[in-house]
């Protein structure tokens, strides 16, 4: 099915909804890579990060009118799925020890940032640019809630700083990281 | 945000932000949902977030190899993936391990005959679908499949030729989505469910000799996997031989 590769995330879904497995590994071809680096971003497990990308895919398998094309891509969707679930199994009791040796490992491990963590080179050229436009608080409270998988009132705590500032940095620094790729070409529809 | 005063639109846009990236509490969450199921405004922008962080968190780089055929194993009839074992250390575990523990609450209602009117090329694939069209269990399965908050899961052979997936709700409504992996059963024997809660085996109920759709509910949120296994008429108060499939679960907040 050579039509697939070419096929928009709306079309996939469609033929997903008419349980074609081909166009479910078309969706995993583009997708899965993305879905698995986040979670073991968060999760800081290769095996928990494996069964929260099976079960994204098996959900969009069972479920795929869950996803609205018109409310954006299919990556954005399924990152969202599985940023979800991994969020959840770090605040789940069982995972406390997981973390704890997941942020152990990072304490370890040097550079960790945005700009570090962003590696295809068109992509991240762009994001390079609107991530070090970030003012510094707003970047900091991104990368915890987001990577980190801390609540904002937890990044608060943190970062020593109000959870109102915390909050209201977070959204205004989506916002400009919005701005920021939007003049160079990378904001609007993007992830194909 | 205090209980005297009635929010404003803008207490919950100063959450859109945190809440797109999963960092609101759950109370938090729940009052948010319930104001953007009505404001396509703040819908447009948390769906406008998302899009943000999709594109930080892009890698470049690829998932593991063997990834997709474990995906596909847990469809339908496909590629047997060699790596399964490894995830599920159920297994390796002895019997004598396996407490004599029987639920007596446990739930179990298994649907045998559905999804026969199914297209032949759809084959096991469509057997769900047609299934789950009918009776109120496929119709709770099918529900359950849809429900955001709900986990997946997938139970396997140590060998991964067998897998069978399966969802589990907030609350305990649990489901197999597919138990036709399961090979038919012959002599009277049955498969039996189990939930592995902490040290404890606990039976969830017998699912007969060849299930299909299987509605269960498991009351403890701290059930870290679950097992079937084959055992004779009747069932058994503890398991007397290894899992057939196992696997672990998330269960749910």
């Amino acid at each position: 099915m050579g039509s697939l590769r070419d096929s928009s995330d709306g079309a996939l879904a469609v033929a997903i909804g008419r349980w074609r497995e081909d166009a479910l590994a078309e969706a995993f071809r583009r997708h899965a890579g993305a879905v698995y680096g986040l979670a073991q971003r968060v999760l800081g497990d290769r095996a928990a990060a494996e069964e929260v990308v099976q079960e994204v895919f098996l959900r969009l398998w069972n479920a795929p009118d869950r996803y609205d094309p018109e409310r954006g891509s299919m990556r954005a969707f399924l990152l969202a799925q599985a940023h979800g679930r991994a969020v959840d199994q770090l605040r789940s009791d069982s995972s406390r020890r997981r973390r704890e040796q997941r942020d152990a490992a990072r304490s370890a491990a040097a550079g960790y940032d945005l700009e570090h963590e962003v590696m295809d080179l068109t992509v991240a050229e762009h994001l390079k640019e609107a991530v070090s436009a970030l003012p510094e608080d707003e970047r900091r409270a991104i990368e915890l809630a987001y990577f980190g998988g801390h609540t904002y009132r937890e990044v608060a705590v943190l970062l020593d700083q109000p959870e109102g500032t915390v909050k209201s940095r977070i959204r205004s620094g989506l916002m400009r990281l919005r701005a920021g790729l939007a003049d160079t070409g990378l904001g609007s529809g993007v992830s194909e | 945000m205090s209980d005297q005063q009635p929010p404003r639109h803008e207490d919950f846009q100063e959450l859109l932000g945190a809440y797109a990236l999963d960092a609101v509490d759950a109370d938090e969450r729940a009052w948010l949902e319930d104001h953007l199921r009505e404001c396509p405004r703040c819908r447009d922008e948390v769906a406008q977030h998302r899009e943000v962080a999709a594109l930080l968190a892009y890698s470049g780089a690829p998932a593991p190899a063997d990834l997709w055929d474990r995906v596909s194993a847990a469809l339908g009839p496909g590629e047997p993936s060699p790596n399964l074992a490894a995830l599920y250390p159920l297994r390796s575990r002895g019997r004598r391990t396996w407490p004599l523990l029987v639920a007596a609450a446990a739930i179990v209602v298994v649907v045998g005959a559905l999804g026969w009117q199914v297209h032949r090329e759809d084959g096991q694939i469509g057997r769900l679908r047609a299934g789950l069209g009918g009776s109120g269990v496929a119709a709770a399965a099918r529900a359950a499949a849809a429900d955001p908050h709900s986990a997946f899961y997938v139970l396997t052979s140590s060998d991964g030729h067998i897998a069978v997936p399966g969802v589990l709700e907030p609350g305990g409504a649990g489901f197999l989505l597919r138990a036709t992996a399961l090979p038919g059963l012959a002599g009277g024997r049955t498969y039996q469910l189990w939930a592995i809660i902490g040290q404890q085996r606990i039976s969830l109920g017998l699912l007969g000799a060849a299930p299909d759709v299987v509605a269960f509910h498991v009351a403890s949120p701290d059930v870290s996997a679950l097992a079937v296994t084959a055992e004779q008429a009747g069932g058994a108060v503890q398991p007397t031989a290894s899992p057939v499939v196992a696997g672990t679960v998330h269960p749910p907040a």
